[in-house]
């Protein structure tokens, strides 16, 4: 008798673990998109995994991330900003095997491909829109035939997004003409001097459709913005694209179209990734993925400007404004 | 003459059985969702300005997981992929929606990469738009489909593509109808290595203790709506 209740309580026992859910730790930071993201994990989930929820601070140190990671002992984690994969890869490189084999998802950090490239744990989406996504968009909209398109780029950080880029355009048959601003050395100093010399000259003298401006620190610092950038794209015809919502607002007279993030979706695409994690995939299986889900801003004083038609049939998702 | 106190109470009966009715009764509501490139406004408005739904609260959802969400509190009366009716038995389809003479058809398996074929699905990735939650997604897929590594779910058609392109996916899974309007935004060389068993077209469902008067109604749909909808005919099931 006692037996037989020694047994069904260890039975129970055993139940009670296995149905127990996974549980999933989250790092991130505190503004309104990291909240959206969160919010649309936490409703695709709905309730099939443990959620905890953990901002982490402009000044929040390895030491709160080790000791909130080892207090939960997680299943996965959830890592949104460069600070927390990087503090999760070096928990990976911890002596336990727990920390070892830690896996995670990341998302909404800069360079994650690059800052990911050989990891074993952890699988990401990236947050940069990619130059398919926002070039098809624009595209699809107007009147123009989109054919040769300008960007410049930093080579020591963005070789491989222009080399992607480039591979993923050509299927549409678009052609990148990609100019590299390390020309004359990288510093920051050379970049804005490359840039001054080539971005309007390159303007003039080329067949550009357009021109896609990467989000760079270096290249669209206070100095080189206005004086480069800006004054480009007012002096010229030839419309200028990005994948930050700012540069398409109106009052700036900057860009034509942005595509930028659906914070919604990519929370659909991230619990995609996390569920995978849990029905057995790696993170090398899965990789890093490219954002897929994207608002899209249309200044349609810019466009106008540009001497460029639309399409208003085809611009029922677009946020159109104007000044 | 009546005492007050009486009238007072009626008052509080009448609001009392309101309450009740409003929170035990199925509300007299339309919720739809199409894995489609139409419009959202373009459909509801539709649906709105029919005079055979009147008196009907009608939503359409451009997500399946916004219709997910908002049907915990089930509607009578929803317009949904026939995938869906087959794992949600609290309804029972009614109505078949059709075109050019077809109840249902073949989705398209997709890909970029001639290596991609049917004899590898088993080891690649595919897309497909959410219309059934995670869970039945998987089951859908290996029932229409076959096994496929890893099962992508996008929210709309217009992912699709990306998906693909990008190389998140190897394989997508996509009607014919949706395929033609994302051709005209990207055209970048897909390879059809497949096709899907027969897949019904959406249909209506109604609540299944719904009283057959109430069914017939939704039979009047015009046919205008159902132009609207991407559809032509109607048929009783």
């Amino acid at each position: 008798m006692k037996n037989t209740l020694h047994i069904s309580l260890f039975t129970m026992l055993i139940l009670t673990f296995n149905v127990s859910a996974e549980k999933v730790l989250i790092f991130r930071q505190g503004s309104a998109n990291f909240e959206e993201l969160v919010k649309s994990v936490k409703e695709e989930i709905d309730g099939e995994l443990e959620l905890v929820d953990h901002v982490l601070s402009d000044k929040a140190t390895y030491a709160e991330f080790v000791q909130k990671t080892r207090a939960e002992k997680p299943d996965l984690l959830l890592l949104l900003d460069n600070k927390a994969v990087t503090f999760a890869k070096k928990f990976n490189k911890e002596a336990d095997e727990y920390a070892q084999n830690l896996k995670g998802v990341a998302a909404m950090g800069l360079n994650l491909r690059k800052e990911l490239k050989g990891n074993k744990n952890i699988c990401a989406v990236e947050y940069e829109v990619p130059a398919y996504t926002i070039i098809t968009g624009f595209r699809y909209m107007v009147k123009k035939d989109i054919k040769n398109v300008l960007v410049f780029y930093r080579k020591s950080e963005q070789q491989e997004v222009i080399d992607s880029a480039a591979k993923l355009l050509s299927k549409e048959g678009i052609k990148l003409n990609a100019m590299n601003t390390e020309e004359y050395g990288t510093e920051d100093k050379d970049v804005k001097f490359f840039l001054q010399r080539n971005v309007m000259r390159e303007m003039y003298h080329k067949d550009n459709d357009l021109v896609w401006v990467i989000s760079d620190s270096v290249m669209l610092d206070n100095d080189n913005f206005a004086e480069v950038w800006v004054n480009a794209a007012r002096k010229n015809k030839v419309p200028f694209i990005a994948g930050l919502k700012t540069f398409a607002d109106p009052d700036m007279q900057f860009c034509a179209y942005s595509a930028s993030p659906n914070h919604r979706d990519l929370g659909s695409q991230v619990t995609e990734m996390v569920f995978a994690l849990i029905d057995g995939s790696t993170p090398e299986e899965i990789g890093v993925e490219y954002i897929l889900s994207v608002e899209k801003s249309a200044n349609i004083t810019k466009i106008k400007e540009n001497g460029i038609e639309t399409n208003p049939e085809r611009m029922k998702d677009v946020k159109v404004s104007k000044k | 003459m009546k005492h007050p106190n009486n009238y007072i109470k009626k008052r509080e009966l009448l609001f009392l059985a309101s309450l009740f009715l409003a929170i035990f009764l199925p509300a007299q509501e339309l919720r739809v969702y199409q894995t489609s490139t139409i419009p959202v406004k373009d459909r509801e408005k539709a649906l709105k300005s029919d005079p055979s739904l009147g008196g009907l609260e009608i939503t359409v959802f451009g997500q399946f997981r916004e219709f997910d969400s908002a049907n915990k509190s089930k509607a009578k009366y929803v317009i949904m992929p026939s995938s869906w009716a087959k794992y949600n038995t609290d309804y029972k389809p009614v109505y078949q929606l059709g075109k050019k003479g077809q109840t249902n058809t073949k989705l398209m398996i997709l890909t970029t990469k001639p290596d991609w074929t049917m004899a590898n699905i088993g080891k690649g990735k595919v897309g497909i738009v959410d219309e059934l939650g995670r869970k039945n997604t998987k089951t859908y897929v290996l029932d229409i489909a076959g096994k496929f590594k890893l099962i992508k779910r996008v929210t709309k058609p217009e992912d699709l593509m990306p998906l693909l392109v990008l190389e998140n996916a190897d394989y997508i899974i996509i009607s014919s109808d949706n395929y033609e309007v994302l051709k005209k935004k990207f055209t970048a060389k897909t390879i059809k290595v497949g096709e899907t068993k027969t897949v019904d077209h959406p249909v209506i469902c109604v609540l299944k203790d719904t009283p057959e008067s109430e069914v017939e109604k939704l039979g009047k749909i015009s046919p205008e709506t159902l132009k609207a909808l991407g559809y032509s005919e109607l048929k009783k099931l």
